[in-house]
């Protein structure tokens, strides 16, 4: 890899650019910034992939926003950054590229350094309930402090007309699901705007990371997002082993792949199953949950938990799968593969069930490409996008991975961008079992000790979408900032699109298309 | 013996219809391989709900608080006043199908009304689509109980099961038939069922029927509940004993009771498990796509009325 | 037993009280209160004279004549009340006595803005020009009565000039109905033709004389001409501006009765005076009737304004009046004279309870309107528990136009669905055809309207006020409150006793009735129908009472907790209550071929170029105007050209004009010779 060769070829000049494994950075004065993003997104056509912002005052580096650009082919993270020491203001990206409307709002609320030219710097996540003035993410906000409640009023966006009322729906819902707040305005049937009210699960993750050791923090991962916790932990960890520079043995890395497609499986099962019962076909919704069923107990017996916890560790993993159980879950996905593959051709000639499906929440594609869609949401509208062929990571790089997308932008293409992927992940998974070298399953290693003043990014596909970590260590080697970006909070951005035009009975279904997590966006 | 049939005739609908729900909901569990509630669930649920105390919302008005009662009450006199089991009542019972599908309509007014009454959007939209679809529905429901009405030369429910009875099967059976198409059509929309509705939802946003009681508690939830199971048996004994009358009683003997009673459940069951069935295996239509299939009841039942004229 | 004299004091009392009230206001007119308590006082004593009189008109069978040649040659003042006038004179008494108790406690929120004297004139006027349009039995006299109603609703409507939509509305409601009466004069003068007179004796006793071209010709200008004046489509544009432009106890009467003195005409014409076995015309008048009714409810559910959205039912309830009255057109064409019957009395009936709720219902609106200053029903809410009464009787009056037993509405829908079931029973083809239409539509008809009034009530009263005018509402006075009680008793009682009147009503239709009514039910000779107003209503109330009283006894002790409806956890707003645009809105596009909905997007975005973030997002839905588009337009635009092709005539030039002279002058000689 030559780090030359690419500096040379995104950045403006090699003055500042410091490379830690493989993530570049480079210090941009806050003048420029604007010019150098541009040139990366617009003209480079790099994806962005997080914005996040480090308070870095005690070392006397100020406040660090940091732009991170992935390179695809080249497997390498790019992350121009400015520095702000004697201000809090920083120029906003939002009208340029659209995704950046999320990341600054959030940098605003948890640092409290301003966006300039922002539409909307309002609160995000943190609720009218939460004082003015107070960034928790900041060094100087202590982890346990009880801030008094403010009460100031939360305004929505109104859509003006005679005859146009408003639907709000949530946090407390009818069914057992996450709580989120809906506000449609409606003219009738036919929703014309929704506005949605996040944050009623943030628990203050991001500043928790810094405060646990090691092993919690790994569980914490775990915790982001209840139903990717194996991903979400192998990209943390990933992360802090190229910080702590351990390399996992090959037959980790195939045992992370293994483990990683079975959590894939067992969510696009659920989420088939779901997306039918949501507009009545019982009979889809039941198979659905009956295969994620028995895949969860393979998990179980693979594991002894159902949803891959406690498997990662830093180095590797806990749990093996020997010969004799590889042969069984070899033979077991087989008989599931043909069980799935039976309900969905009685699916696919359902009449009622298509015709709900189709032509319902269209995403257009250049709207996905605007607000830096993600995952299934972008795969359902022909964006080729994936971790796992894009930023090759665990042994990703010696599998053969074909990215499902769908053309029809539609609840349906989202559907069989899941269908498409459950088979693919039961090719994986034997192409792993079968190429799976011997060796340790963790490095054993007492004590980690970290690369001081450092940083990484990692990227891991979760069944959402991609999920990135980027993680800064202080002066010590402990770890001083752990920023999460998971999928969700991305897609978030793009569900207020796909609804407009449909009407009211259709949002379940449109919302369960995409089945966004609400915990990892709130984090 | 004739207090007994007449305990039956006014009583059976209010008494029996928990049951035959129940037995649709465990038809529907079968399907879907599990378990199931016992079929006598809906009884229970009914006594769990008369024990509870009940919330009632500040913006709420007496509207809400009568309406349940003046449903229930709505229910219970269509209940008797359809044929049953037994013919012999026809003399003395006025069935005039238009002053019943008029009290149907009745009560489905104040249902709707209760809705809005509370002031939430849940209730307001639900009141919207069930009076949506209930203005739709009307034309298939009327005209398809009018042909044959217009076959027996008669308006009255128990001359028409009669007439249709002694026809036995004839030259008029496709067009029973096709009547009675359009008159499951009507059912179904009525009693927010699939697909027009799903009653086991738990999503507000697309509910019709559940929705406007979202905000009922309590005795006047069960009210709202038993009428609603009402209303299905009802329209389940019109299917029945309108189309296919057969086996229903002449008289008040105890042996042609007792066989009524029993071919009724017979045909109670098939027609359950027909509707069971169906919601397990297709989707919920999309709201308006409904119209068109309202349209063609009524359509067909328009049809059904010309050829009958013809081939008499 | 009411003797002829008795009758004849009846009817002098009548028009003495109008005339006395009508000059009283005009002598008292500096006196808001005065006049008011005048001229309502003598209206009611001028309706109850009425109703006395017409009741015993129709019980005894009398007929009532008066006549006084004039000095005009060819006028007379003459008029002929026989069972079917009476019946339409009880019409008229019966609302006008209520409005007019209304109108006392009403009419006072006009004190010191507008002229109340004027008002009561030209109130009582337009009460005796209605009694003189159903009594008249000469043209001449009849087209003057006509004028007389029409001039003094005219001024009705533009009473509250400072509005300038009413000086519109007026305006438009004095040209259709000129036009209108320009067809019935043309009628007339056919009539005067074949006939050789403009009395209605002499034209009934020479009618056969009329060739049958002459005869389809008078029925089309008939049907235009009342049909203009009883608002059936597409001749309607006037009636939703008009009837909401007038005080609302002056519209409950324009609604509830004055249309239906065109209904009055075309039964006296074309049932009563002129040979009617000619089929076609029953087969018009019934798909006018369908197209009416389901047109009429549609665009009544697009309204939210209150006032309009009830003149909308008006044309839906003309059109099923219409339904009876072509069956019976086509029964007696069809050598059915007996089914025939049932279509007037069916027709009749439906006039009359039409009459009793459709006035309840402006009654109340009117109540609405002037405590929150406000039409628009988007504005209203949560107005039951701040008006209780209001809120009972228009409820009802929901209740009887959603033809719900045991009101009267189901009573006369029964009846018109019970001419409609026999004509389809008929051998005749086409007759059938259209009576299955006919029937169809009804049935759509009835669901509709339950439907628009769920929406009229609900988002009127229930729920929360979702403006600030609905917050300050308060119930109305004593006047106003016995006004709508006495129509929403009557609107349960003519249901309840439907069975007596109808045999009543067979009495005025003429001819061997096709009802038998034991037992105060109503039961087709035929054996095909039979409904129990009565018993419906007496096991309604058993069974409810039952149901409470057992549900006490199972339940009564159960706590009753207040609460707040159901947020989900965030906070409610009025904006969250749906909308009155909103409820129908489905329907209206599901019926969108007909009635063309319209949405209009205004957004401002604050990033112009990628449109992702607006800063202000306004919507109007609404629906587009048909007959402006493609009827009254293209007429106006033909008129406006003819009249500037024909201003070419008027060069200014005095060469020209007597040029113009001598060109006549040369043709009436040659025409001479």
């Amino acid at each position: 890899m030559d780090y030359k060769q690419i500096i040379e070829q995104y950045l403006p000049s090699m003055s500042g650019a410091k490379t830690y494994g493989n993530l570049i950075m480079q210090g941009i004065p806050v003048e420029n910034i604007r010019s150098v993003i541009n040139h990366l997104y617009n003209e480079r056509k790099l994806p962005l992939k997080f914005i996040t912002a480090t308070d870095e005052r005690k070392e006397g580096n100020g406040f660090k926003i940091i732009y991170i650009f992935g390179i695809p082919k080249e497997n390498l993270f790019l992350a121009p950054y400015i520095q702000l020491k004697e201000t809090e203001d920083f120029p906003s990206l939002m009208e340029a590229i659209h995704a950046a409307y999320g990341y600054e709002r959030k940098i605003k609320t948890f640092f409290g350094l301003n966006p300039i030219n922002h539409i909307n710097p309002a609160k995000m996540i943190l609720h009218e309930n939460w004082p003015e003035g107070l960034f928790p993410l900041r060094k100087d906000f202590h982890w346990q402090s009880r801030p008094a409640e403010a009460s100031a009023p939360y305004v929505f966006g109104k859509v003006e007309g005679e005859g146009i009322y408003e639907i709000s729906v949530g946090p407390v819902h009818a069914g057992i699901i996450e709580p989120g707040h809906f506000r449609f305005s409606v003219a009738g049937e036919e929703i014309i705007n929704l506005e949605s009210k996040l944050g009623y699960v943030h628990k203050g993750s991001e500043k928790l990371f810094e405060i646990l050791d090691m092993n919690e923090k790994v569980r914490l991962s775990e915790r982001i997002s209840g139903d990717t916790s194996f991903t979400h932990s192998l990209a943390f960890c990933q992360a802090v082993e190229s910080l702590a520079e351990i390399k996992p043995s090959f037959r980790a890395k195939y045992l992370r792949v293994i483990y990683s497609e079975l959590e894939r499986l067992a969510n696009h099962l659920n989420d088939i199953g779901f997306i039918m019962l949501d507009t009545g076909y019982s009979f889809g919704g039941s198979n659905g949950a009956r295969l994620r069923e028995m895949i969860m107990q393979i998990n179980e017996r693979l594991t002894g938990s159902r949803f891959l916890r406690g498997v990662n560790v830093i180095g590797g993993v806990t749990k093996d799968i020997p010969p004799q159980t590889s042969g069984d879950l070899l033979e077991e996905l087989a008989s599931i593969k043909k069980d799935f593959s039976e309900v969905i051709n009685i699916v696919e000639n359902s009449d009622t069930l298509l015709n709900r499906l189709k032509d319902t929440g269209k995403l257009g594609r250049q709207i996905a490409l605007d607000h830096g869609a993600v995952g299934i949401a972008a795969k359902g509208s022909g964006i080729q996008i994936d971790a796992r062929v894009d930023f090759p990571y665990a042994a990703y790089n010696e599998i053969n991975v074909k990215i499902a997308t769908e053309e029809t932008n539609d609840v349906y293409a989202r559907f069989r961008v899941r269908i498409k992927e459950v088979f693919s992940s039961v090719e994986i998974i034997s192409e792993a079992l079968k190429n799976m070298p011997e060796g340790e399953l963790s490095e054993n290693s007492a004590k980690i000790s970290l690369k001081k003043n450092c940083y990484s990014v990692d990227i891991a596909e979760g069944w959402r979408g991609d999920i990135v970590y980027f993680v800064a260590t202080d002066a010590d080697g402990n770890i001083s900032r752990v920023a999460v970006r998971d999928p969700s909070f991305v897609n978030w951005a793009v569900v207020g699109h796909a609804v407009k035009g449909n009407v009211v009975p259709d949002f379940p279904l449109i919302n369960k298309s995409f089945n966004l997590s609400y915990s990892g966006n709130d984090l | 013996m004739e207090i007994l049939s007449w305990t039956i005739q006014l009583a059976f609908v209010p008494a029996m219809s928990p049951l035959f729900i129940g037995i649709v909901r465990k038809i529907k569990a079968l399907m879907q391989n599990r378990q199931g509630a016992d079929i006598f669930q809906p009884y229970r649920d009914l006594r769990k709900l008369f024990h509870k105390d009940e919330v009632i919302s500040q913006d709420a008005s007496w509207i809400f608080s009568l309406a349940p009662y003046l449903v229930f009450a709505t229910t219970l006199i269509i209940g008797a006043g359809i044929p049953i089991f037994t013919l012999f009542f026809g003399s003395i019972i006025p069935s005039d199908f238009l002053a019943l599908i008029y009290l149907l309509a009745f009560g489905t007014f104040w249902l709707a009304l209760s809705g809005i009454d509370v002031g939430s959007s849940f209730g307001g939209f639900g009141s919207s689509r069930e009076m949506t679809l209930s203005a739709i529905a009307e034309g298939g429901l009327i005209f398809s109980v009018l042909s044959l009405s217009i076959l027996s030369h008669t308006t009255n429910l128990f001359g028409i099961s009669s007439f249709i009875l002694s026809l036995g099967f004839s030259r008029f059976a496709i067009v029973i038939g096709l009547a009675f198409f359009a008159f499951l059509i009507a059912l179904l929309a009525e009693n927010s069922r699939f697909p027009f509705d799903n009653p086991a939802t738990h999503l507000e946003l697309t509910m019709v029927h559940e929705a406007m009681i979202l905000e009922y508690s309590g005795k006047r939830l069960a009210l709202m509940e038993w009428a609603a199971a009402n209303k299905f048996l009802i329209f389940i004994l019109l299917a029945a004993n309108l189309f296919f009358p057969w086996g229903i009683a002449g008289s008040l003997g105890i042996i042609s009771i007792l066989s009524a009673l029993g071919i009724l459940t017979a045909k109670i069951l098939i027609l359950c498990a027909f509707v069971g069935i169906l919601e397990s295996t297709i989707a919920k239509y999309r709201f308006f796509r409904l119209p068109d299939l309202l349209f063609t009841s009524f359509v067909i039942s328009a049809i059904v009325i010309e050829l009958i004229i013809q081939i008499q | 037993m009411p003797n002829i004299i008795s009758i004849q004091f009846g009817f002098l009392g009548l028009f003495i009280s109008l005339g006395v009230g009508a000059v009283g206001s005009l002598i008292f007119r500096n006196n808001d209160r005065l006049s008011n308590w005048w001229g309502n006082l003598s209206a009611i004593a001028g309706s109850i004279f009425g109703i006395i009189s017409s009741l015993s008109i129709i019980t005894s069978g009398n007929i009532f004549s008066y006549n006084i040649p004039t000095s005009f040659p060819l006028l007379s003042v003459s008029l002929k009340v026989d069972a079917l006038s009476a019946f339409f004179i009880f019409v008229i008494s019966l609302i006008s006595l209520f409005a007019s108790i209304y109108a006392i406690g009403y009419v006072k929120h006009f004190y010191k803005k507008y002229n109340i004297g004027s008002l009561e004139f030209f109130y009582n006027i337009f009460i005796a020009g209605m009694m003189l349009v159903v009594s008249a039995h000469q043209a001449l006299f009849f087209l003057i009565s006509w004028e007389i109603m029409s001039a003094a609703s005219y001024f009705l409507v533009i009473f509250e000039r400072k509005e300038k939509e009413n000086i519109k509305a007026g305006a438009i409601y004095f040209i259709m109905t000129h036009m209108g009466t320009a067809f019935i004069i043309s009628l007339f003068l056919i009539l005067y033709k074949f006939t050789g007179s403009f009395d209605f004796e002499t034209i009934k006793n020479s009618a056969a004389l009329i060739p049958s071209l002459a005869l389809n010709t008078i029925f089309i200008l008939g049907l235009i001409g009342f049909g203009a004046k009883a608002g059936i489509i597409p001749l309607h544009i006037w009636l939703p501006n008009a009837h909401p432009a007038a005080p609302s106890h002056v519209s409950a009467l324009m609604s509830g009765v004055m249309i239906k003195t065109g209904i009055y005409m075309l039964i006296r014409l074309f049932w009563d005076m002129l040979p009617h076995d000619t089929f076609w015309w029953g087969i018009a008048v019934l798909i006018i009737g369908s197209v009416s009714s389901i047109l009429g409810v549609l665009y009544a559910l697009t309204e939210h304004d209150i006032k309009k959205l009830l003149a909308y039912h008006s044309i839906e309830n003309i059109g099923i009046i219409l339904l009876g009255f072509g069956s019976a057109l086509t029964f007696y064409s069809l050598g059915l004279n007996s089914l025939a019957i049932l279509g007037i009395i069916a027709s009749l009936f439906h006039i009359l309870n039409h009459a009793v709720f459709k006035a309840l219902l402006f009654l109340g609106a009117g109540s609405v309107v002037s405590q929150t200053h406000t039409r628009n029903i988007e504005e209203y809410g949560g107005l039951i528990k701040l008006m209780p009464y209001t809120g009972l009787f228009f409820l009802i009056g929901s209740m009887a136009i959603s033809a719900l037993p045991p009101f009267n509405g189901f009573a006369s829908e029964w009846l018109t669905f019970q001419a409609l079931f026999q004509g389809m029973q008929t051998l005749n083809t086409v007759a059938r055809g259209v009576f299955i239409l006919a029937a169809g539509s009804l049935a759509f008809t009835g669901g509709l309207a339950a439907a628009c009034f769920v929406k009229a009530f609900g988002i009127t009263f229930l729920a929360r006020p979702r403006s600030e005018k609905a917050k300050h509402a308060k119930e109305s006075g004593i006047s106003l409150r016995i006004g709508m009680a006495g129509l929403a008793i009557l609107a349960l009682l003519f249901g309840i006793f439907s069975g007596p009147i109808s045999s009543l009503l067979s009495k005025i239709a003429g001819g061997e009735s096709p009802l038998i009514s034991e037992n105060y039910g109503m039961q087709l000779k035929n054996g095909f129908a039979t409904v129990s107003m009565p018993a419906i209503f007496i096991i309604l109330v058993l069974a409810l009472a039952s149901v409470v009283v057992a549900v006490f006894i199972a339940a009564g002790k159960r706590k009753i907790k207040n609460g707040i409806t159901w947020d989900c956890g965030s906070d409610l707003s009025p904006r969250m209550e749906i909308t009155s645009t909103g409820f129908a809105r489905s329907i209206i596009t599901i019926f969108g071929g007909i009635l063309k909905p319209t949405r209009q997007t205004d957004v401002e975005y604050h990033d112009a170029n990628m449109r992702y973030f607006p800063k202000f997002k306004n919507i109007s839905l609404g629906i587009n105007d048909v007959y402006s588009a493609y009827i009254y337009g293209p007429l106006e635009k033909t008129a406006e050209a003819i009249a500037n092709a024909a201003r070419k005539i008027q060069s200014g030039n005095i060469n020209a004009y007597i040029f113009y002279i001598f060109i006549v002058l040369i043709a009436l000689l040659l025409f001479a010779v």
